[in-house]
């Protein structure tokens, strides 16, 4: 998400026209062949839609455990072999350990998610609890910037950071053994993925400030009362006020940024440098022989701390994006 | 008397103007980083677009203006052309299989199904996968010869017996007219991000509705077309507005799919889009300006398609109650 | 397939390199125009300074570049190089250090596309002067037929790391014995070619691979090295010599166009890249195809797996041969390793000095050693570590350094040739495509966008 999709939400549409939090009485569309209960039929397709979901995901861990030919060479449902050496070999495979890349996509989405959150936080309590001249227009400008589609500002961008700030080369910075990443030679590459996120997103200003102006003022005002400025309140009575809704945005961003090709492909160019995903990219055109038990592992990991993710935060999640109506 | 109201309206005045300065100094920080990270940028890149800016030859306020030069260029320039037709294409073709595929679904899900939460969630996962690893899958999976859909293909007769050297199974890896296709339908698994606006959208609708359109004897299909599709109709424009403006600059599901080299656009430009397109003539062929200016080409397809379907809203569009 | 062609020619053996070991007796052995390799002494080293050098190479590859610019900063008192190596990415890394203000002193350029780009653009050092100063002979020193990368419209720009026919034809023996066919010759035609190609495409098994499996003759190959290759066999080119005119709809060109796609669609002798399970190389590798045309770099691919690269030993018998010969000529396309000095280098003799060390030097010696980098200075082909690198290939990588050419080359290279790959695809990939739409829209397409010379 972050910098680069907020131009894929729209204006002026109030991000899904049915927020759940809408106090109506909610109806529950009784299908095509009536009966209260859901059909038997619907269970059916329920269940083979399931199937389609899954079963992707099943067959590239299937073929992450066939041997070298094995992709190309035959139709397995169950595996005959199991190669749980491929999880090894993919791990040494290109030019740095797997781990670096992994590091690498954590902190670029890391970064990046603490720089929207608290900045979409700061931003959104400005417009939800200050009155001022032109805020509403003001508002309204932010969200008609969600059309700015990134086509337009690739190349720019790519202007800006390395012929201006001069981020194309260069920062070292040396970790400790320990680590097992070794020295970072061109470090300033990651900063056009982090800086800008620091400034907010017009997406979650939005649903931020939304949330916010639910919160009852009196809060604010006990709080003034006590002394508090506008600061402190921001930090001891707001934010745990927004929790789920800031859960839903750490979550959004952190799979946003982590799932994100074009952005890490266009300034990440030390493969030191490599997020996940480019990580990913790598195995495809690296060998003259296609490795699809190679390429299944690597993707395997990619996944798995998303769908780790996934399974402790899926209620925010699908909360947030029907809120917002943002995809990560 | 009078002067205590007098500073009391003073001491007002000035609570109201501390509190607009907090105020502008919270939201500021939008407004610096839209400067410099957005407004700037675009600046440049209308200027870039009237020069022939390449990397190689150094910053690019030193390059040389060429005027109209590139504007010319790819207006002419028959790759481009074919790339619109393909981002057409692909944008269209895919909004429409997710919206059509997901609307049904949504109505099934709608219903009291035990475990409603577990399909969601496991509808809703295909769709936070990331890009690069799931069209990997895919590509596993429509693998000609040997993949899996090319072996059930041949195994119900519907294509030669991919063991023999004189068949051509189908190729959906390299195939110029089936690949888009198959990328349309790839698509199709991310149908969890629509699918769950869909849902809210239906558990929206009030179910007095559903309740008084029974009394006056309605069926199924009059309650579907007379109820639910009219108050689903702000969900849908929502999800074909937001689902269109992404796929116009879809990336790397074609690229990934194309076999992951950036530099061609996938067998006969079958995958080309503009997007794509104008990647490559900016980061592989170092044209820059040229590439800045297709961009303004695809901006402005981007435009068109938005203003038309906002106009086009009034027409079809119901909106159950006016939002506060 | 774009970057992997850079880092092709150039995979090194680190392990070599430890193995020289008494170098200063091997090169007594050589015969260089006037001094043997290794012993040259590059006077004007100019001495004192930093010089950045980019290159791209596997870890294997690394090992050799770091050995040989040691030897220079000890060549050299005073010289301090920085070392940015890049495996991938090359090209656009290169392009963004550029753009960043931060361009490297000396850096490589694959010769068979990039030296027009650069130059026309201003990125590069003319560096005739030096030439002109220290009295060499580019011709005797370097392979000919690699010569006319390192060099646009009259000026030089480059020397020359390694030079390398790209289409020598690799060929499974397993295959052809399984068949009972005989190996491929030196005197081989494109009829005999196809006549093999068309036997070894089949259902069956072979002696190291006993599943019995679909297999094909050759492995289809339609990108630009593929293409160009494909049009030399018939006399025939993409431009004009002048570059000003687009000649792939000359009837020539449509024959060698047509020749190929009857192999691949009526013939059944060649495989697509996913019939093969990975590209035209690939399906070579694992034994699903017969022959394949590859560079001398495949020996370290095919039987000489060397650390830190990324291929992997095959386990049938290979054997090599020159590229069969069309109706015409026998040559094949010539890919060389440009060595190119920064326009904007503070340090440009130093790194000129630098770019001589490691082409003709000490450094070449050392590079040159690691193996799988063909070595464009002719003497180092006699070195015994370059000898045992390559064993039987040698001969054949040799004799068909001869039997080549470079191809004609427009600044916007890749612009130019992708836009004639996209063009030609649509014949490539139907049996009913037609040969004369295919070629007249891929030259339109070129002229009309501008792109020719």
């Amino acid at each position: 998400m972050a910098v680069r999709n907020e131009s894929t939400a729209p204006v002026g549409i109030p991000p899904v026209a049915v927020a759940p939090s809408a106090r109506v009485r909610r109806g529950r569309y009784r299908g095509m062949g009536g009966g209260s209960g859901g059909s038997i039929g619907a269970y059916v397709v329920v269940f083979v839609v399931c199937f389609f979901c899954l079963f992707p995901l099943y067959w590239m861990f299937e073929n992450s455990l066939r041997n070298d030919v094995g992709a190309q060479t035959s139709i397995t449902i169950i595996p005959r072999e199991a190669h749980w050496d491929n999880y090894q070999r993919m791990w040494t495979a290109l030019e740095y350990p797997f781990h670096v890349f992994l590091i690498n996509s954590f902190v670029v989405a890391g970064m990046v998610t603490i720089g929207v959150t608290l900045s979409c936080a700061i931003v959104a309590y400005g417009f939800a609890r200050f009155r001022f001249p032109g805020r509403d227009v003001l508002f309204y400008f932010i969200i008609a910037t969600m059309m700015i589609p990134f086509a337009i500002m690739m190349i720019p961008s790519y202007a800006l950071f390395i012929n201006v700030f001069h981020w194309g080369n260069g920062g070292v910075i040396h970790l400790p053994g320990w680590t097992g990443v070794g020295t970072y030679q061109n470090a300033f590459q990651f900063l056009p993925q982090i800086v800008p996120a620091f400034f907010g997103s017009p997406v979650f200003i939005f649903l931020l400030r939304q949330f916010i102006r639910s919160i009852p003022y009196d809060l604010d005002e006990a709080a003034k009362v006590d002394g508090a400025g506008p600061l402190r309140i921001l930090w001891t009575v707001i934010m745990p006020a927004i929790r789920p809704a800031l859960t839903a945005v750490v979550v959004l961003n952190f799979i946003g940024k982590w799932n994100d090709f074009l952005g890490p492909l266009i300034f990440l160019q030390d493969p030191h440098n490599w997020t996940i995903e480019l990580a990913l990219n790598g195995f495809v055109g690296r060998y003259t022989v296609t490795f699809f038990n190679l390429q299944m592992a690597a993707s395997l990991m990619s996944m798995l701390p998303i769908v780790v993710i996934y399974f402790f935060a899926s209620k925010q999640i699908i909360e947030g994006v029907t809120l917002s109506g943002v995809k990560g | 008397m009078a002067v205590s109201a007098k500073s009391a309206k003073r001491s007002r005045a000035s609570e109201r103007r501390k509190e607009a300065l907090w105020g502008y100094g919270f939201i500021s920080i939008w407004f610096i980083g839209f400067a410099i990270f957005t407004a700037v940028p675009l600046a440049m890149s209308v200027y870039i677009s009237f020069t022939s800016w390449s990397p190689i030859a150094g910053p690019f306020w030193e390059a040389k203006r060429v005027g109209f030069a590139n504007y010319n260029t790819f207006l002419h320039d028959h790759r481009y052309w074919h790339s619109i037709i393909n981002t057409i294409y692909f944008s269209f073709g895919s909004v429409l299989v997710v919206n059509l595929v997901s609307i049904p679904l949504a109505m099934i899900l709608n219903q009291r199904l035990r475990g409603i939460n577990l399909y969601r969630t496991i509808f809703y996962l295909p769709a936070i996968m990331p890009a690069v690893a799931s069209v990997l899958i895919f590509r596993l999976i429509f693998l000609p010869g040997t993949g899996l859909v090319s072996w059930i293909l041949s195994r119900f007769h519907l294509q030669c017996d991919v063991t023999q050297i004189t068949c051509s199974p189908i190729d959906f890896l390299n195939d110029p007219k089936i690949t888009m296709l198959v990328v349309i339908i790839i698509s199709a698994w991310g149908v969890g991000q629509t699918l769950l606006i869909y849902l809210a959208g239906l558990q929206g609708i009030e179910a007095s509705y559903y309740e008084a359109s029974s009394l006056d004897g309605a069926n199924s299909w009059q309650q579907f077309r007379k109820i639910t599709l009219p108050l689903l109709t702000p969900a849908i424009f929502f999800n074909v507005v937001v689902g269109l403006i992404g796929a116009f600059q879809e990336f790397a599901k074609l690229v990934i799919y194309a076999g992951g080299s950036q530099a061609t656009g996938g067998p006969a430009d079958s995958l080309l889009t503009t997007f794509w397109y104008l990647y490559i003539v900016g980061f592989d062929f170092s044209r820059m300006g040229l590439a800045s200016a297709m961009a303004f080409g695809l901006f402005a397809l981007i435009m068109i398609v938005t203003l038309l379907n906002f106009w086009g809203q009034k027409k079809w569009v119901f909106y159950q109650e006016e939002r506060r | 397939m774009k970057t992997k062609r850079l880092w092709l020619p150039v995979l090194g053996a680190a392990l070599l390199v430890g193995s020289w070991g008494g170098m200063s007796n091997a090169a007594s052995a050589y015969t260089h125009a006037n001094a043997p390799a290794g012993k040259i002494k590059i006077s004007n080293c100019g001495g004192k300074g930093t010089v950045k050098f980019m290159f791209w190479g596997d870890k294997g590859d690394l090992a050799a570049q770091t050995a040989s610019i040691k030897a220079a900063e000890k060549a050299c008192p005073g010289l301090h190089v920085i070392a940015d190596w890049h495996q991938s990415d090359y090209d656009t890394a290169l392009k963004t250090a550029i753009g960043s203000g931060n361009a490297p002193d000396l850096f490589q350029l694959d010769g068979s596309k990039r030296v027009p780009q650069y130059a026309t653009e201003g990125a590069l050092a003319p560096i005739d002067s030096y030439i002109k100063r220290d009295k060499i002979n580019l011709s005797k020193i370097f392979f000919k037929t690699c010569l006319g990368e390192m060099s646009y419209k009259g000026k030089t720009y480059g020397l020359m790391r390694s030079c390398g026919n790209q289409k020598i034809l690799f060929y499974n023996k397993d295959m052809f014995d399984a068949k009972k066919l005989k190996y491929p010759t030196n005197s081989w035609t494109l009829a005999d070619f196809s006549k093999a190609a068309q036997k070894l495409s089949g259902n069956y098994s072979t002696s190291s691979d006993p599943t019995s499996t679909l297999r094909y003759g050759w492995g289809w190959h339609s990108d630009d090295f593929g293409m160009e290759t494909m049009l030399y066999q018939y006399g025939a080119d993409w431009l004009s010599k002048n570059l000003k005119q687009c000649t792939l709809t000359t009837p020539a060109a449509r024959a060698a166009f047509t020749w190929w796609h009857n192999l691949r669609w009526n013939l059944h002798g060649a495989a697509t890249p996913s019939q093969a399970g990975g590209d035209w190389f690939g399906g070579f590798q694992n034994g699903t195809v017969g022959m394949t045309f590859a560079g001398a770099w495949a020996e370290d691919y095919l039987f000489n797996h060397s650390p830190g690269s990324t291929g992997a030993p095959v386990k049938f018998k290979w054997g090599a041969a020159l590229l069969p010969k069309g109706p015409k000529t026998r040559l094949g396309i010539m890919a060389a390793t440009a060595e190119v000095v920064s326009k904007t280098s503070k340090n440009k003799n130093a790194a000129y000095w630098l770019a001589r060390f490691i082409t003709e030097g000490q450094g070449a010696v050392l590079m040159g050693a690691s193996g799988a980098d063909t070595p464009g200075a002719k003497a180092l082909w006699n070195a015994p570590a370059v000898k045992k690198e390559f064993g039987s290939l040698l001969s054949v990588a040799l004799l068909a350094n001869n039997y080549g050419r470079t191809p004609r080359l427009v600044p916007q290279y890749d612009d130019f040739s992708s836009t004639i790959q996209s063009a030609m695809d649509n014949y490539w990939n139907s049996a009913s495509g037609s040969v004369n739409d295919a070629t007249s829209k891929a030259c339109a397409d070129v002229t009309s966008k501008g792109l020719l010379g």
